[in-house]
């Protein structure tokens, strides 16, 4: 072959071999592999299909409180009922709605769903009411958030952003998932989602104990990304409609609905100003009518704060007797009052 | 007036939120075109989508063009680098623009200028004129920070006040384009080079986007010839091109940017950190400078192919250099040549005595430490750089009336160890190459108390160590001709899928954080 020809097949070869490459992985991330890019949700989904298959299914959906604060294997439940937790952080309403849509396209139909309420999420301006990042979304996830969709940022352009280039979009989780974290900076790492879930889907929080001078450090964060929703919050157009839509697919596929409000520390709760507790309290209310069911309000169980790693992550000890009386209030009645 | 007038200094965080707000100020106020320009090019880095989709748009315009059109051709290059260096600053492309075009005049003017005083003079104007623009722009901060402080220690009041780095904008650049224009009049007044009769042909030479910023710093006399060839489109060319480009993207996106991950924390606050650690950063700084610098040039060297030019290589595998010397005959070679041609040579070289000659070196080394960077930390890494040279020298011609001890050296060990010994002492004067002088020496002094405690390295160590190996181990391949050899008998098809499996893994091993160009600042 000729130098020239020899050139040309390398490069068009490269070309050819780049655009296989992406469009493989693109295809994959799609229909095949949703934990590569949305592993706090693919790998649950995995892990209930392969290992948990209860003639009656308590799904908890939530956010990253709910994630370490809740282990289904600590809820007492009756015979013949299994509870897993599809918690992720940085869920709001939204996401929460959208982890149902996900189950049910899945083949995933729950019989009951335990809905946390998040009061900082139900704020417009809440940090966790959005959604994004666009890699973590399929397309049909994408119909599912558009009407959800922050109204700057283009969902379907960062969708197709991530799927042109994958490789690039999605490096943090491929380079977890083979064995490579160590090449990334701790904040981008996911290795850990896999490494610390436990069977059930719950994610126990990364240390038995906090000392006093980190979770001084937590409850700064926090303070900093939370304290600004609690001031005089009022509930938002986002939360509703997303909260209304889930009622809704819910009682067409016959699932019973219940939320609950994951316990808070003494120092998170007073963040919250006298007209946000009014106004938290009045939304939970209208939900316990709209659902049919009381809302379990933990935050008002009263929790030391030194059952907190950052005033409302509960740490491992305090996540499983918090578990135990949720299922022996709230969760296992219900389930029996269900059944009845 | 500056925008913003410090009177304490600013924390690096600060300062990059100040610069940040002063651009954006600056962006503002510019012209409507130019701003939609900086939105679609924000910055001038090759490796980013944007850049990608400009060069495929100037690449395709460029090839669909009758090849005869030489000159549309040149026009179309000279446009696209100007538009390149607007969308970072228009003000400043205009100035770059204005200050080659008088170049091109006054070198017109010495060729043409029947008396030698009138040549000379001319060559003077020019040769002052870029050092006039470089002193303005990246030495005023510097020498007026140091007379005031000359001032104040002997009691004076200087009537002035010190210059923040928000008072300074260095154009991208500078130290190489003003090189280029300075070698040019030299070459055109000594009759080495004829001076360049079409303005566009003279500006593409100074303006060609991919070694505007960064060098190669690129020679009239092999650039121009090329500007007025017939371009023809070869795949050979292309695939050289394509193969330079990858390994320079491989370098910057896979090595530097991730050695950065490990060395900025530790060297940036090298009081916090464990002398363990510092030795890793030191080790990390050096791997990134090289891959950075190295990387860049290649991206240069294989767009400049890609549209059928051919630009100086820049490394040659230096940290396999057996002595410092030789560190400079593989170590941004346009710059160590330029260096030598215009600077040492005229000093005198080393025609003079052994004295002369060490003054040379230091003189040339020092220099050429303050082209990196007007601080005194530069000038002190050129400085060591001379030392080590002269010192070389010395040691060079004493192991030369020593026949035994010279074949030891010769040896495989030997030469291993003079490799490594080499590398040490690159290394530890890289500590020096950075703006802060005493950081610098807080990192050398914890670096030799050896068991200080204090935070580790930001990223498992693990990282490091495999990609310290992975450069060796290239450059032993490289060295010995067995990469080459190696890739010559692979099918055509294998190749290209090699090349597109460099580009994925490139793409992977990018840090969430991307770093700018270490030379973007010189």
């Amino acid at each position: 072959m000729s130098r020239r020809r020899s050139a040309r097949r390398a490069v068009l070869g490269a070309l050819a071999a780049v655009a296989t490459l992406q469009l493989g992985l693109s295809v994959a991330l799609e229909r095949f592999k949703p934990e590569w890019r949305d592993p706090e949700y693919g790998l649950r989904l995995r892990d209930f299909q392969a290992t948990l298959r209860p003639a009656k299914l308590v799904a908890v959906l939530g956010s990253s409180r709910v994630q370490m604060g809740l282990n289904p294997a600590a809820f007492a439940l009756p015979d013949g009922v299994g509870a897993y937790n599809f918690a992720q952080s940085g869920s709001g309403p939204v996401q929460e709605l959208l982890t149902l849509k996900r189950l049910l396209a899945a083949g995933v139909r729950p019989d009951f769903v335990l809905v946390e309420v998040l009061p900082p999420a139900l704020s417009t301006a809440s940090p966790v009411n959005r959604v994004g990042p666009s890699e973590r979304y399929d397309w049909r996830d994408l119909g599912y958030l558009e009407a959800y969709g922050d109204p700057t940022h283009s969902l379907q352009a960062g969708w197709l952003r991530a799927r042109l280039t994958p490789w690039s979009e999605s490096r943090s989780v491929l380079l977890s998932r083979a064995g490579a974290g160590f090449l990334l900076p701790s904040a981008a790492r996911r290795d850990f989602l896999w490494k610390q879930t436990r069977p059930g889907g719950w994610m126990p929080y990364f240390f038995e104990t906090v000392e006093e001078g980190r979770r001084e450090d937590g409850l700064r964060k926090t303070q900093q990304e939370y304290a600004g929703c609690l001031t005089d919050l009022t509930v938002g157009p986002v939360a509703r409609r997303a909260y209304a839509e889930l009622l809704a697919l819910a009682a067409d596929n016959g699932i019973r609905v219940a939320f609950f409000g994951m316990p808070e520390s003494p120092r998170f709760r007073s963040w919250a100003t006298p007209a946000t507790q009014v106004a938290v309290r009045a939304y939970l209310d209208e939900l316990a009518v709209a659902s049919g069911t009381p809302v379990a309000d933990l935050s008002a169980w009263g929790l030391p704060e030194t059952d907190f790693a950052d005033g409302h992550h509960l740490l491992r000890h305090a996540a499983d007797a918090t578990s135990r009386r949720f299922a022996a209030e709230h969760v296992g009645p219900w389930v029996l009052g269900q059944r009845r | 007036m500056p925008l913003f007038a410090t009177s304490t200094p600013l924390t690096a965080d600060q300062l990059a939120a100040a610069l940040k707000a002063q651009e954006q100020l600056r962006w503002a106020g510019e012209a409507a075109y130019f701003r939609t320009l900086h939105d679609w090019l924000p910055e001038p880095f090759f490796h980013t989508e944007s850049f990608f989709l400009f060069f495929a748009a100037v690449a395709a315009v460029y090839w669909a063009m009758p090849q005869r059109w030489v000159a549309g051709r040149v026009w179309l290059l000279v446009v696209a680098s100007f538009h390149f260096y607007a969308a970072w600053n228009a003000s400043l492309a205009f100035l770059v623009t204005a200050t080659a075009s008088l170049d091109y005049v006054l070198a017109r003017g010495i060729e043409a200028a029947p008396r030698r005083r009138v040549k000379q003079a001319l060559t003077a104007a020019s040769v002052l004129s870029n050092l006039g623009l470089l002193a303005y722009f990246k030495y005023r901060g510097f020498f007026l920070g140091e007379l005031h402080d000359l001032l104040t220690t002997l009691g004076g009041d200087p009537a002035f006040r010190k210059l923040s780095p928000l008072d300074i904008l260095v154009p991208f650049g500078i130290s190489f384009y003003t090189f280029e224009a300075i070698s040019y009049a030299v070459d055109v007044y000594k009759g080495k080079t004829r001076a360049e009769r079409s303005l566009p042909h003279f500006l593409l030479f100074i303006l060609f986007f991919p070694h505007l910023v960064a060098g190669p710093i690129v020679r009239a006399g092999d650039f121009l010839r090329q500007t007025h060839r017939v371009k023809r489109w070869n795949w050979v060319r292309v695939q050289v091109g394509v193969q330079f480009f990858l390994l320079g993207l491989f370098k910057k996106l896979a090595i530097a940017d991730r050695m950065a991950v490990y060395s900025d924390p530790i060297l940036s606050n090298p009081e916090a950190a464990s002398s363990g650690a510092i030795w890793l950063a030191v080790l990390a700084y050096s791997l990134r400078i090289y891959a950075d610098f190295s990387g860049y040039s290649d991206m240069a060297i294989g767009l400049a192919h890609l549209l059928g030019y051919r630009l100086v290589p820049n490394f040659n595998l230096p940290y396999l250099a057996a002595n410092v010397g030789e560190f400079w005959r593989r170590w941004h070679i346009s710059l160590s040549t330029w260096l030598r041609d215009y600077v040492f040579i005229p000093l005198g070289g080393s025609r003079g005595s052994g004295l002369a000659t060490d003054r040379n070196l230091m003189v040339t080394m020092l220099l050429g430490g303050l082209w990196h960077g007007a601080t005194w930390s530069y000038v002190v890494w050129g400085g060591l750089h001379g030392v080590l040279l002269v010192g070389h020298r010395h040691f060079r011609a004493f192991a030369a009336a020593r026949p035994g001890f010279n074949a030891l050296l010769e040896t495989k060990v030997g030469t291993a160890l003079r490799v490594g010994l080499t590398f040490f002492a690159v290394s530890l004067a890289w500590v020096f190459f950075r703006p802060d002088f005493q950081s610098a020496l807080v990192i050398l002094e914890r670096m030799f108390q050896f068991d200080l405690p204090g935070n580790p390295l930001p990223l498992n160590a693990r990282g490091l160590w495999y990609t310290a190996v992975v450069v060796l181990v290239c450059h032993v391949l490289a060295a010995s001709g067995l990469w080459a050899r190696l890739w010559s008998r692979l099918p055509a098809g294998a190749v290209g899928y090699g090349y597109a499996l460099v580009l994925i893994a490139a793409l992977l091993l990018a840090p969430e954080q991307g770093q700018t160009f270490i030379y973007f600042t010189f």
